[in-house]
């Protein structure tokens, strides 16, 4: 994997040449890119070496290296099966327009999907400059097609064949505070009304009202160790209901966040080499709440997206690929 | 090696951490955790979910420790 950030003549000459190709980037640039393997998303914000920045003049181009790749557009009733088609020994990078029917299909039911463990998946939920939303939709592309989707999502099969598979990870700030009540939901959802905080019923909306919840901390659960976030995203008191950027999970025991202090210096002292390689994507979270425009968060670079995928859908959260061939790539 | 299946059964009954075990490890075992315990009756099929799992994936009883 090697990142870069490209001019669009630069980007079709990559393309042009055969290389495969997971790209961010405003949506009037995508859309010049000529047909070749590759899959694009909308993000016009993106971490750099320079440090986080808004761009709609460049595109985020990660090279993929592979001899063989296969690159689909999924309609949403197609999402549950896309692990069918993958190599024998490989990767897959999905790519899901945010606010989108996939978007709450993959959410809500991807974590039942038949192989989704069998061999590592990533991506990311496209997006949208934050003042466009709600005025334009997030797209994805199929680069082989050059065809833009504001719906399903768009899958690059990557065969390992012949070398070692990568592997997933994720770096997560937040982990569960352990003065924290235990919160549980009845049911999946992206919007909840009742909680049961220490095992007794009460409304979320008052529940994180009348106990001042700083809400730009995520809900935490702990999966076997792996700390998965879900974002609050909207409080309604009026209505009694929070909305969130990640259905929560039934019977799941999520706890507050503790407070992981200044987001960039921690952000970077977790990371422990260089990510070069790595193909990574940061949540667009992350960059408003630790306000990154301008600030460095090592050399992990890559989009800050609308949701991110490692398997299933995160929050809040950063993913990277370890490239079999730089082991060192590695955060803490 | 395969993990032998009391590790397994071991580690689908607590809520230990695995530290040594890989992502999907981790997210697939909090998963079926959730289904035993809504239903007892499912840890044959978990088990046998997080066997075929970890032999495809190369796992030891260390992963699960």
């Amino acid at each position: 994997m090697k990142n870069a950030i490209c001019t669009v003549v630069e980007t079709a000459d990559r393309i042009k040449a055969g290389e495969k190709l997971v790209i961010a980037a405003d949506e009037a640039l995508l859309r010049q890119l000529p047909k070749g393997d590759w899959i694009g998303g909308t993000s016009v914000y993106f971490l750099t070496d320079g440090g986080g920045r808004e761009e709609r003049e460049r595109l985020f181009v990660t090279q993929v290296d592979a001899q063989n790749c296969v690159v689909k557009h999924l309609d949403q009733a197609d999402l549950k099966d896309f692990a069918a088609a993958q190599f024998k020994s490989g990767l897959t990078i999905l790519l899901i327009p945010g606010f989108s029917n996939a978007h709450q299909e993959y959410a809500i039911h991807g974590p039942g999907y038949d192989g989704l463990f069998d061999q590592p998946v990533v991506g990311w939920i496209s997006g949208v400059h934050l003042d466009d939303i709600g005025q334009v939709s997030p797209k994805v592309f199929d680069g082989t097609s050059g065809q833009a989707h504001d719906d399903g999502a768009v899958v690059m099969y990557v065969d390992a064949a012949g070398g070692q598979a990568p592997t997933v990870d994720i770096l997560n700030l937040f982990h569960q505070d352990t003065a924290s009540p235990t919160l549980k939901f009845a049911s999946s959802v992206f919007s909840a009304t009742e909680v049961f905080v220490d095992c007794k019923p009460v409304n979320l909306a008052q529940y994180i009202t009348e106990n001042e919840i700083n809400t730009q901390l995520p809900l935490v659960a702990n999966y076997s160790g792996a700390m998965i976030n879900v974002s609050v995203q909207n409080v309604d008191l009026a209505q009694g209901k929070v909305d969130f950027y990640a259905p929560v999970v039934p019977d799941v025991e999520y706890r507050l966040a503790a407070d992981p202090g200044p987001y960039a210096e921690v952000f970077a002292s977790r990371l422990t080499a260089e990510g070069t390689h790595a193909l990574s994507y940061n949540c667009i979270l992350n960059y408003l709440y630790g306000e990154l425009e301008g600030k460095t968060t090592g050399t992990f670079t890559g989009p800050a997206t609308f949701g991110e995928i490692a398997y299933i859908l995160l929050n809040q959260t950063m993913v990277y690929v370890e490239d079999a061939a730089h082991p060192k790539d590695k955060a803490a | 090696m395969p993990v032998p299946p009391a590790v397994l059964q071991q580690t689908l009954s607590t809520k230990s951490d695995l530290s040594n075990a890989p992502l999907a490890a981790k997210m697939l075992v909090a998963k079926l955790r959730v289904k035993v315990t809504r239903d007892p009756n499912e840890m044959p099929n978990a088990l046998s979910e997080l066997s075929k799992f970890s032999e495809s994936n190369g796992l030891t009883a260390q992963n699960f420790a």
